[in-house]
């Protein structure tokens, strides 16, 4: 037990640490703040729910998230902006998608007033872990939900949590926009078309891995899945929701039933359109990819990831100009520390923290 | 003793350590030594599993298919740091401690297996056919990227549960038997998606009564389900990861509160071929005598559905694991659901939309099941070596 915990201790340390980080050597890996929120459902409703210290869980052994997948997650930022506050981006978005997840997997909603009390109290208790103003860096905020408690057969958990959980995470490019190469899967399908691909339930991810892993030992950092029923149509990436934009300027974004709907991606789409982009949300042939002038990968980690080059068995397209996505990139992480006036309202004050 | 004293002293400082640094070669020696200490400590605990007075059961008859509480379970635990899995422990306490950013929790790393031990006609404990479950499991582990569990260790963490839980295996002539849920799960802490650093493998064990209660064998009304799929062609639905259940309790759900007992899927693409039950395969009896069952690489290899494939092959039963299209499925003698909780349990009907298809016999498959049956309680003769002896 003890090498074990040793060993753990080096990748992140069980207890909550007070002390900040190094600013300027954060990824995106867990960072241990002061405490995490924990939320209670004994079946009738959510309990008040309460900050907790201790980064450790215990769940009976046969617990419906452990051996039946019945677990559901979000990823949102908030961030120290200009004037001193601190805001929570699109959370909105994020509720949503986590109702709708919820729903699917027959777990008791999350309704948005509890989730943005529950962001507050998190932010507002872990303050000094956010990457203050200028240093490019974010709070990245886990809220998670699932079902435990002894059950044999599948079927409904007798109980529920809903945690979040914070980590503070260093800018992702650290100069400028960097493109990089994806490699469109033909081995594994992401979802089916009537499946769960559609919310962000723990089981999608881990078929990822294998994939993903396998892309990377072969130098693509990033894959990307085609329709199930076809493999014809343009789905996602791993994490990521696919962006391209046509040679005429036109931003278009694939619609499907089994892509997870990216909550950045639904910002993007209103910047596009506030900047007199046109926008197209439809399916996309693999076929017509070739023909774009700019593809990139959108989602809450990095906002919008150039890509520039697709390859699929031996056939590579090639992408070469971001200027499109580089203006929508400026725009959203411009808004996000509030150097723009949010005229959707898609940032929420939550604190102040002073500048330095 | 001063020597393990001083290892654990310098090797205590590394609990706090920030995780980018990687450990340097004296910091993984100490780890390493470290470990084996521990192995020696868990050998130690195995030599001397902790007895816990069991709340006795009471009435084997009244069993179902839930959860009573045992002595405990077995748990493994390897660390991507070594490379390598630890001796086990037999644990009482039935909650497991996880880190919250576990990524059991958070990217659905995780497989389970179920299987049984049976109290035979000579009072001896045997587990039926492990090593099925032990090539699914890693099949499963190569498709997530967990560890593999060798086939020896599986063996092991089984054994060590069933027999401190002995008093738990419902008796001869119960018609009872001891579930047994081995399960691997992705327990190290991890933000972004990526293989996990470290695994555990844990077998909980649970005794659970006849299925079908009292009242004997009742046929279950299925319920094809065109709204949902369970499993994409190239996706997971041949291996038992997590992931692949929670989908289906909607579907369920909804087909229960139609009346139904239980849901079918058909394929993803074209909605016309059978893939399987929720939880078990599809087996069937056509008008020609044939066992067919569907063939396709999104159905969970049912250990149960080839047990029951070899039997009847035995018997000179025509045996057809082929793609089996709904449309012929009407032309059904008999049809059942196999798996491991059930053996094989007649299907009445299946609904599809406004069609109803009612399948009144249910002979040939009964013979069959009734077949391994007696083979699992020892009963019969055991031809296909499938039972081992758990020595308490
Ligand atoms: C499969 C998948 N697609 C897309 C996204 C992007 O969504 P969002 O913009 O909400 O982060 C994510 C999450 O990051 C994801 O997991
Ligand atoms: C989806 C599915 N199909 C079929 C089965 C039956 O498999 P087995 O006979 O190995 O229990 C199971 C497990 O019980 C299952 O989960």
């Amino acid at each position: 037990m003890l090498a074990a915990r040793a060993l753990r201790g080096m990748r992140a340390s069980r207890r909550g640490m007070s002390t900040a980080p190094d600013w300027s050597k954060l990824g995106f890996d867990f960072y241990p703040t002061r405490s995490m929120l924990r939320y209670d459902h004994d079946g009738s409703g959510w309990n008040g729910g309460t900050l907790q210290q201790d980064f450790e869980l215990k769940v009976h052994a046969l617990s419906n998230v452990l051996h039946y997948g019945q677990a559901i997650f979000e990823g949102l930022k908030c961030f120290h902006c200009a004037d001193g506050s601190v805001r929570v981006f699109n959370s909105g978005a994020n509720a949503k998608r986590l109702r709708s997840g919820c729903e699917r997997l027959q777990m008791p909603v999350v309704p948005a007033p509890m989730f943005d009390e529950a962001l507050d109290r998190v932010i507002k208790d872990n303050l000094d872990f956010i990457p203050p103003y200028g240093t490019g860096g974010a709070m990245y905020l886990r809220p998670f939900l699932f079902g435990h408690g002894g059950k044999l057969g599948l079927g409904p958990a007798p109980s529920y949590t809903f945690c979040i959980v914070a980590s503070p995470v260093g800018a992702y490019y650290k100069g400028g926009l960097q493109a990089i190469d994806g490699l469109v899967i033909e081995q594994y399908d992401r979802a089916a078309p009537r499946g769960v691909g559609n919310i962000k339930c723990a089981g999608n991810y881990a078929p990822d891995v294998q994939p993903s892993s396998a892309a990377k030992a072969n130098g693509f950092p990033i894959c990307l899945y085609l329709d199930a029923k076809e493999n014809a149509y343009v789905e996602e990436f791993s994490t990521s929701n696919f962006i391209g934009i046509t040679q005429d300027g036109t931003l278009v974004t694939p619609s499907s039933p089994s892509i997870l709907p990216s909550c950045t991606k639904g910002v993007i789409l209103q910047i596009a359109a506030d900047l007199g982009i046109k926008v197209e949300v439809r399916p996309v042939p693999w076929a017509e990819v070739a023909t774009f002038r700019e593809v990139a990968a959108c989602g809450t980690a990095v906002v919008l990831t150039p890509i520039q080059s697709l390859t699929r068995g031996d056939k590579v397209v090639r992408f070469d100009s971001f200027d499109t996505i580089k203006k929508l990139y400026d725009a959203v992480t411009q808004l996000q520390v509030g150097l723009v006036e949010d005229k959707h309202n898609y940032t929420r004050v939550v604190a102040k923290k002073p500048l330095h | 003793m001063r020597s393990l004293r001083s290892t654990l002293r310098s090797a205590a400082p590394l609990g706090r350590r920030w995780c980018s640094e990687a450990p340097s070669p004296r910091e993984m020696q100490l780890l390493q030594q470290v470990s084996r200490l521990e192995n020696r400590v868990h050998e130690l605990q195995n030599a001397l599993p902790p007895h816990v007075k069991p709340a006795k059961v009471e009435n084997w008859e009244d069993l179902g298919f839930g959860i009573v509480p045992t002595n405990g379970h077995t748990r493994y635990t390897w660390s991507g740091v070594t490379n390598a899995w630890d001796a086990g422990r037999f644990i009482s306490d039935p909650f497991v401690p996880l880190h919250i950013h576990a990524a059991v929790l958070h990217y659905g790393m995780t497989l389970f297996e179920g299987c049984k031990a049976f109290r035979c006609k000579d009072g001896r404990i045997r587990v039926c056919n492990l090593n099925e479950n032990s090539a699914r499991m890693n099949t499963g582990a190569d498709r997530l990227v967990l560890p593999r569990v060798p086939v020896s260790m599986f063996n092991e963490a089984v054994d060590w549960a069933v027999r401190a839980n002995a008093e738990y295996v419902p008796p001869y002539g119960s018609g009872g038997s001891l579930y047994i849920r081995p399960f691997l799960m992705g327990t190290g802490p991890i933000l972004g998606l990526q293989p996990c650093p470290e695994t555990t493998f844990m077998v909980s064990v649970t005794p659970v009564g006849n299925y079908f209660g009292k009242g004997g064998v009742q046929g279950i009304h299925a319920s094809i389900m065109k709204d949902f799929d369970r499993a994409a062609p190239k996706g997971t639905g041949a291996v038992k990861a997590g992931g692949n259940y929670a989908a289906d309790l909607l579907p369920l759900k909804q087909a229960k509160a139609a009346g139904f007992g239980t849901t079918l899927y058909l394929d993803c693409v074209e909605q016309k071929y059978v893939e399987e039950f929720s939880v078990s395969n599809f087996v069937g009896i056509d008008s020609k005598g044939a066992y067919v069952t569907p063939k396709t690489p999104s159905i969970l290899p049912s250990i149960t559905n080839k047990m029951m494939m070899q039997i009847a092959e035995s018997k000179g039963i025509k045996v057809e694991a082929r793609p089996l299209a709904w449309d012929e499925v009407s032309t059904f003698r008999e049809v059942g659901a196999c798996g491991t909780a059930t053996v094989c349990v007649p299907i009445a009907s299946i609904t599809d939309g406004d069609a109803k298809h009612e399948f009144g016999k249910f002979e040939v498959l009964k013979e069959l099941r009734d077949e391994l049956q007696a083979i699992q309680y020892g009963e019969c003769e055991d031809p296909y070596g499938w039972m081992r002896e758990v020595v308490v």
